[in-house]
């Protein structure tokens, strides 16, 4: 600020000091606590996520290994088809393990979003 | 920050911070409910200043920013009249209430922190999210149409 700014200086301060609030006391007191309740409430959902982490990671891999246990079966399954019967639909023993990987992701993922839909 | 750490910065610093967000809005009641809400969100921040003005600086900066969030829920940032002082007032300072109720929102805001709060120009930058450089010809502006208004309404 320059030497010609200090009126304007001088009257915008003058305001600020004549300006008069209504006091209530016990207002930081309910604000502290507002903030106390809602950092209480925060730490106690992360305690919660803290001791449910395990149970999701078992769930997660519990799913992987179903997924793989049904890849691998579809795979054997494919695999006992004879080449002419896969070649009678026009599929070839590699387009049909391919299928057969494909399939089951496809129908967990369809299966898993149509849950989510149905929880909203 | 303590309970009683913050009682104490709440009573410096409470009046300071509602006439700034009142002499921005133009509106009283706005201004006391995004005062106790900038206060809250300043403990829920975790900021803790090595002092009490840097601590004010930052519950300021979060009052600028709450009043920036309310102009764009509303689309209301126009320029608004602000009601009549609460305390008692000399013609000069009608004179510039009725000035600063013509300036616009961002205007009242730069004027506000350079002049009642002493903020520097990279401070007002800080506080209102625009280059320093930008500060300097922004602040010029609203002084100048502050000061026109303010020779129109001597006339």
């Amino acid at each position: 600020m320059n030497e010609e700014d200090d009126p304007l200086t001088a009257l915008f301060r003058e305001i600020r000091h004549q300006e008069v609030w209504p006091q209530t006391p016990d207002l930081p007191a309910q604000i502290w606590r507002r903030a106390r309740t809602a950092e209480l409430l925060d730490q106690e959902i992360r305690r919660r996520r803290e001791r449910q982490r395990p149970l999701a990671l078992g769930q997660r891999a519990a799913t992987v290994a179903a997924l793989l246990a049904g890849e691998a079966l579809l795979l054997e399954a494919v695999a006992t088809f004879p080449d002419q019967t896969l070649g009678s639909v026009g599929l070839t023993s590699t387009t049909a393990a391919l299928l057969a990987l494909v399939a089951l992701p496809a129908f967990a993922l369809a299966g898993y979003l149509r849950r989510e839909v149905a929880a909203r | 920050m303590d309970e009683p750490e913050f009682e104490a910065f709440y009573r410096a610093t409470a009046d300071r911070l509602r006439t700034y967000l009142y002499r921005v809005s133009g509106d009283r009641r706005l201004a006391e409910d995004l005062a106790q809400e900038a206060y809250y969100r300043f403990l829920r921040s975790g900021f803790s200043g090595s002092r009490e003005e840097e601590n004010a600086r930052y519950l300021f900066k979060i009052g600028g920013n709450l009043l920036k969030d309310h102009w764009t829920d509303e689309k209301k940032i126009t320029a608004v009249s602000i009601d009549e002082p609460a305390a008692g007032s000399s013609e000069d300072r009608l004179d510039v209430h009725t000035a600063l109720g013509a300036l616009k929102p961002p205007e009242r805001q730069m004027l506000w922190l350079a002049y009642a709060e002493g903020y520097s120009h990279s401070e007002i930058a800080g506080a209102l999210g625009v280059k320093p450089a930008s500060v300097r010809v922004l602040l010029f502006r609203a002084k100048a149409r502050l000061l026109r208004l303010l020779q129109g309404d001597q006339r």
